[in-house]
């Protein structure tokens, strides 16, 4: 269990992934934020709803 | 959970209803199931450049992987996802809206109907094609 200070700190929140790493004789553990990378990672660019469109066409006959 | 939902989240155009749901799943409240062919389409955008917060192939496979759980495809998944594409395709034909006329079901979208159909799941998805057939085979679809 990672202290409230930290987590607050680092903005590690539940479902959070962490990994762990060596690094000579010093453990770092980091926050992966795999969902952070995603979440309006492309604001706005395009339509979501297009972009099915695209793949379903794809595989018209 | 459908391709849509990752789309809508990296454009920021999720709904409320579909935010809320994917942080039920990001927290591990909800457990969020795709299929093969969700992680093929995720991974087509990607490469079409359409969620550029990844910065490599392998990012979007652990974000597949650690996000969800996957269920594997079998001939009885084949047999159903080809009936709900089959018929699917026909209510789309003849949907009241025009807009869904033209609309079919993608594999995926098929697939993602059937497995909803087999193992009474709702689906996350605001794919306008997938939402009509879904509900019209009384499936459960958050958005």
């Amino acid at each position: 269990m990672l202290p409230k200070k930290t987590r607050n700190r680092l903005r590690i929140e539940e479902g959070d992934q962490l990994s762990l790493s060596v690094e000579g004789k010093r453990m770092i553990m980091s926050k992966v934020d795999l969902w952070g990378k995603l979440m309006g990672c492309a604001k706005k660019s395009y339509d979501p709803d297009e972009a099915e469109v695209e793949l379903d066409r794809g595989e018209a006959p | 959970m459908d391709t849509y939902a990752v789309l809508a989240a990296a454009t920021d155009s999720l709904t409320p209803a579909a935010a809320a749901a994917l942080m039920d799943i990001k927290s591990g409240r909800v457990r969020g199931i795709i299929h093969y062919l969700v992680a093929y389409e995720v991974f087509y955008h990607w490469r079409r450049g359409r969620l550029p917060g990844f910065a490599a192939e392998g990012e979007v496979g652990e974000y597949l992987k650690t996000a969800f759980a996957s269920l594997g495809l079998n001939h009885e998944v084949a047999g159903q996802a080809a009936r709900v594409k089959a018929e699917g395709d026909s209510m789309l034909e003849e949907a009241k809206d025009p807009s869904l006329r033209s609309r079919r079901l993608s594999s995926c979208d098929a697939t993602t109907i059937a497995l909803g159909k087999l193992f009474r799941m709702p689906i996350l998805s605001g794919d306008k094609d997938l939402i009509y057939v879904a509900r019209a085979f009384d499936l459960e679809v958050v958005w």
